[in-house]
């Protein structure tokens, strides 16, 4: 119970810091997609599973708020968590920077997929949608900044791991 | 390289349905989330804005600032010169449409090539309703509400590409137009008559033809005019005065519609 509510709260900070802190920024900065990069590295690199909730809870605070180009952020979120979990179990190991950063990588592909699915739905029915272009290099950009945060998170992984290790030994 | 054992899942049906309820149950109290959420995000897009602005370099922020005040004192004076000649009789603006204004912090802001949207602390509580438009401090109109709820509201900010706003320019003509949000950080009056005498440096005010947007909110100043030989028509490309990436409190303008 402690655990979900330490989570809980976890989230809240993560997804405030991304929607206030990071958006706020200046481009390309702004298009770091912090929630998903650290929910990866948590999942893959500290193995706390729960943290591929935070991706769909992210995306359906994007709904909420309606901040987002296209409708049904829950769902396109619902889909990186989902290829997160499935990538991370049979395709990446999750001892080294690069499974991370694949798992990362094929995540955002899954987001980007089903973002651009709904973009030209959206167009079907007369939305305005932007431009194939506009949306890769947002993500292109969104892809490098998670990957710079990972090379500073990654080296953290094992002292985390050590420490949480401690503190279930006692 | 699997280094881990895959998860058993003894009832996935169980767990898809307690997620959904959960997700209901996030959807249906947004409000409470909201603010619950709302000193932590108020706190973090101050610290960004700020963040953003101190990137600024000084000389860049005073000659945009002087921009800003010299257009701000231009629309004044033109608004009021022909408010004195047309409407002496009559009362000022704030009293003669019953202009009231909630202030606001942003709490979240989306800006890039795909979308221009900000999230205000004020929402249907406050009065605040959909179409209302939302101006900074210094009376530049900054966009449009297009979402309110109890505690929050989320607007479309001047640039988004889907936003429209009628627009007035300070020429000789007083040209009316519709100002569209474009991919950038510029807004175009398309369909401008070729007969029109349109410069650079012009200033554009709302023309009040929006229902809820009252009329002589300053927008910005024309950047370039461009003639579309097919059609013969103008476009004014337009650079908007209020920067809401460099913004962290707004004020709404509600009950424009009365």
């Amino acid at each position: 119970m402690m655990r979900l509510l330490l989570l809980s709260l976890l989230f809240l900070l993560l997804t405030s810091l991304e929607l206030g802190f990071v958006f706020a920024l200046p481009f390309p900065i702004d298009r770091t997609p912090l929630v998903l990069a650290i929910s990866v590295f948590v999942f893959q690199a500290l193995d706390v599973r729960l943290s591929a909730w935070w991706v769909v809870f992210h995306g359906m605070m994007l709904d909420i708020l309606r901040i987002s180009f296209v409708p049904f952020e829950v769902v396109s979120y619902a889909l990186a968590a989902l290829v997160l979990v499935l990538v991370s179990q049979h395709l990446f190991s999750n001892r080294s920077f690069w499974g991370i950063l694949g798992t990362l990588t094929l995540s955002l592909i899954a987001l980007t997929c089903a973002q651009i699915f709904f973009a030209v739905v959206e167009s079907l029915f007369g939305a305005w949608a932007p431009s194939l272009q506009d949306l890769l290099s947002l993500r292109a950009w969104g892809w490098g900044l998670s990957t710079v945060l990972l090379l500073f998170l990654f080296p953290l992984s094992q002292v985390l791991n050590r420490l949480r290790a401690r503190s279930l030994s006692f | 390289m699997k280094l881990r054992p895959s998860i058993s899942h003894r009832r996935p049906w169980l767990t898809g349905v307690f997620v959904f309820l959960v997700l209901l149950l996030f959807f249906l109290a947004r409000g409470w989330v909201m603010n619950l959420l709302s000193p932590l995000l108020r706190a973090a897009s101050s610290a960004g804005s700020a963040l953003t602005v101190s990137l600024t370099s000084q000389e860049q922020r005073a000659l945009e600032d002087q921009i800003v005040a010299l257009s701000t004192d231009r629309a004044d004076y033109e608004r009021l010169k022909e408010e004195n000649e047309v409407l002496r009789d009559e009362l000022g603006f704030v009293e003669r449409t019953g202009l009231s204004s909630v202030a606001a912090s942003i709490l979240s802001k989306s800006l890039s090539q795909t979308v221009a949207r900000f999230v205000l602390d004020v929402g249907s509580d406050e009065g605040v309703q959909v179409g209302d438009p939302v101006v900074a401090q210094d009376g530049l109109l900054v966009g449009k509400i297009i979402q309110t709820e109890p505690g929050f509201s989320t607007a479309l900010a001047m640039t988004d590409p889907t936003h429209t706003v009628g627009v007035s320019l300070l020429n000789d003509r007083r040209t009316i137009g519709v100002a569209y949000g474009t991919v950038g950080d510029l807004l175009e009056i398309r369909f401008i008559p070729a007969d029109e005498t349109i410069g650079v440096n012009d200033l554009v005010v709302t023309s009040g033809l929006d229902p809820t947007v009252p009329s002589g909110l300053l927008i910005g100043l024309v950047n370039a005019v461009q003639q579309d030989q097919a059609t013969l028509f103008l476009t004014a490309v337009v650079e908007p005065l209020a920067d809401v990436r460099r913004l962290s409190h707004v004020l709404v303008l509600t009950n424009t519609s009365l």
